[in-house]
């Protein structure tokens, strides 16, 4: 087995040729890096990939591609670090942007990485091997249910798996376990692991669209212009506006042609490709890649050809009519959740928080670049208030044909878990749209299993099924 | 000697506490008595589980799985009745799956429908699983003026639907699939008619 196992890997990836073979030695030293040994490669290759992930499509193959390409710059920042490159990490939900702005004004001098949404959406969707990171007990224990990013952050460091950066750019924009995760890692395990942390107050009126609140969107322009500052001050490269200029038009236009991909697949009956599928496109809009959207959006692109082909075609991952399950944000780190879906003859179309608001999408200022960011994120439904969300994912839901919404997997989240119960309720009411719900964990299912969901799953599929059947 | 454990799953608790909950009755249920059944302490249990409202949610999903399941079964079964889209006959079919399920799996329907049920109807993976008939026959009402009234004869369907099951399962009144189908055909034909 050996290498040929991660040889193996590659090519179903697509790698090839003089590619294949300078790459597959930076593959193995990140593999070994992040603990995946021979056989896991081995079994994603032959079990868990052919499971749950179409390569038939190129542009799902491309996709996955980029992930490990990041992956194993990701896992190269040592070297980077030893050669004088700064390293600044970011941690979601935040605006990647800003990240991408830095490689931007640095290039290779700042190396840029999310490690812990990477490793949790690589070893979880690929090779269902996130759980070494994950049962780490030491500091943060299994049963106190914290968010499984902030737990693979800190074991991946304590287990010496990412190197410590000359800062993090850390956000509390939902929730504040993100910045206490950074002082734990500080206090505890890392006395160097730095951090600058970027929070707003979520006092707003009930209601009220705060992208509409001119104080509130200047106010965060000003905490990121400032934390830019702050971050270029302690890499050497300071950012410009040009740069900023530069990540915003490279973002705006990845996430046009996203919003059009959601469209094809949303709105499509028979359903071109699965929800996981989709989501591999949607995830790397809250985080920055170092190695850009380059990659990505080559296998976005041909993904939408193959997607427009399908649909010419009438291929489906189900038969026409068979009812289509939005969701906030398809668990695709819990791949057999869409799976059992589709064995139940439903599929998951497409997440909320990929999908972009008209006002989102139409709202490009590079006069006032940070302005443009803070307007940009309380323009989407992601962090602002319970109604605004509401109102916001309303607008979105209607331009999509869809059955129904799932929610959840987020019962750990000290925002979203409760959050969401009481907001779905609303969508509906506005919507007419039946919401269900998931309790589950994103990234880490070792509380929440299959055989623990299955039935939950199959209650969603049977009602979806009859209330069509009536329908019809 | 370190006591010998017998470990189980999730699933294999769930599994033992509803069959005490059918075979037994509800008020059955408890950690002790679970606890003896698996042979190990109910300290032990609390390993696997976080309480016994855990244990009765889990119930209640089995249950509507299998009710669901049951439904389902019979619309497929009937396309003609669902296709014709009579709220009426659609209600009587359901109203006859509920029942047999009733009498199939007592303390599931009593977990499901009883005075309990309230806990489980306010829980965001079990709220959108209530309230079936208006849900499915929102579909044949025949216009937007009607959907008021329309709701209203579910939630009194339900509500009659109830009473008479947990009457006949409890013994204070005898329902007779028979009784049961005249008594609730009549409203039916009454609201839906």
């Amino acid at each position: 087995m050996g290498a040929l196992a991660h040889r193996n890997f590659l090519k179903l990836l697509d790698f090839r040729g003089e590619e294949l073979e300078s790459f597959l030695p930076r593959w193995e030293a990140a593999a070994e890096k992040i603990g995946l040994t021979e056989k896991d490669v081995d079994f994603a290759v032959q079990e868990w990939i052919p499971a749950y992930w179409d390569t038939s499509l190129r542009g799902v193959r491309l996709c996955m591609a980029a992930y490990i390409r990041e992956l194993v710059e990701m896992c190269s920042l040592d070297q980077w670090k030893k050669a004088g490159s700064k390293v600044v990490y970011g941690i979601m939900p935040s605006q990647p942007v800003c990240y991408r702005a830095i490689k931007f004004a640095g290039g290779d001098k700042v190396k840029i990485s999310y490690p812990d949404f990477l490793m949790a959406s690589v070893l979880n969707s690929f090779f269902n091997r996130a759980d070494p990171l994950m049962e780490d007990t030491t500091v943060m224990t299994p049963r106190c249910r914290h968010c499984g990013l902030n737990k693979l952050r800190l074991n991946a460091r304590r287990q010496d798996r990412i190197v410590s950066p000359d800062v993090v750019w850390n956000w509390g924009l939902y929730c504040n376990e993100g910045p206490k995760t950074e002082e734990l890692i500080q206090c505890l395990e890392d006395p160097k692991w730095s951090y600058i942390t970027t929070m707003v107050p979520h006092d707003q009126a009930y209601g009220s669209h705060e992208a509409d609140n001119e104080e509130r969107v200047q106010y965060l322009a000003a905490q990121l212009e400032y934390a830019q500052k702050k971050i270029g001050e302690i890499t050497g490269v300071p950012v410009e506006r040009e740069h900023m200029c530069q990540a915003i038009e490279e973002y705006h236009s990845y996430i046009v042609r996203l919003d059009y991909l959601n469209h094809l697949v949303g709105n499509a009956d028979p359903q071109p490709i699965t929800g996981n599928e989709i989501t591999l496109f949607g995830a790397p809009t809250g985080m920055a890649f170092d190695t850009g959207f380059r990659y990505l959006r080559e296998a976005l692109e041909t993904m939408i050809r193959e997607v427009e082909a399908r649909i010419a075609a009438g291929i489906g991952v189900l038969p026409k009519g068979a009812p289509k399950l939005g969701c906030h944000f398809i668990p695709f780190c819990l791949p057999w959740v869409d799976k059992a879906f589709l064995d139940q003859g439903v599929s998951l179309s497409f997440s909320t928080c990929f999908a972009f608001s008209k006002e989102q999408l139409n709202f490009i200022d590079c006069k006032n670049p940070y302005y443009t960011v803070a307007k940009h994120w309380y323009q989407g439904a992601n962090a602002v208030n319970m109604k605004d969300e509401a109102n916001i994912i309303s607008e979105i839901l209607k331009e999509y044909r869809l059955n129904g919404m799932l929610y959840g997997f987020y019962t750990f989240d000290r925002w979203l878990g409760a959050h969401q119960k009481t907001m779905i309720q609303m969508v509906e009411k506005q919507t007419g749209i039946q919401h269900f719900y998931i309790e589950g964990d994103f990234w880490d299912d070792e509380n929440y299993r299959i055989e623990d969901r299955i039935r939950q799953i199959e209650n969603i599929s049977y009602f979806l099924h009859m209330e069509k059947m009536i329908s019809i | 000697m370190a006591r010998s454990k017998k470990i189980y799953d999730k699933q294999k608790i769930f599994e033992i506490s509803s069959r005490i909950v059918n075979e037994e009755g509800v008020a059955a249920l408890s950690v002790r008595h679970l606890a003896g059944e698996l042979k190990v302490s109910s300290m032990t249990l609390y390993n696997y589980v976080e309480n016994i409202n855990e244990i009765k949610k889990e119930i209640v999903l089995d249950g509507m799985n299998r009710l669901y399941h049951r439904v389902y079964q019979a619309l497929d079964a009937n396309q003609e009745t669902v296709r014709q889209k009579s709220a009426a006959e659609l209600c009587m079919l359901i109203l006859r799956e509920i029942y047999l399920f009733a009498e199939d799996y007592q303390g599931s329907f009593e977990l499901m429908f009883g005075k309990d049920s309230l806990e489980f109807r306010q829980d965001a993976e079990m709220r959108p699983l209530y309230g079936l008939f208006w849900k499915l026959l929102k579909k044949t009402c025949p216009c937007e003026e009607m959907e008021d009234d329309y709701q209203k004869g579910c939630v009194l369907v339900e509500c009659v639907m109830c009473s008479l099951i947990l009457e006949h399962l409890q013994n204070k009144q005898s329902y007779p699939q028979a009784a049961y189908e005249e008594y609730l055909g009549f409203l039916v034909r009454k609201l839906f008619g």
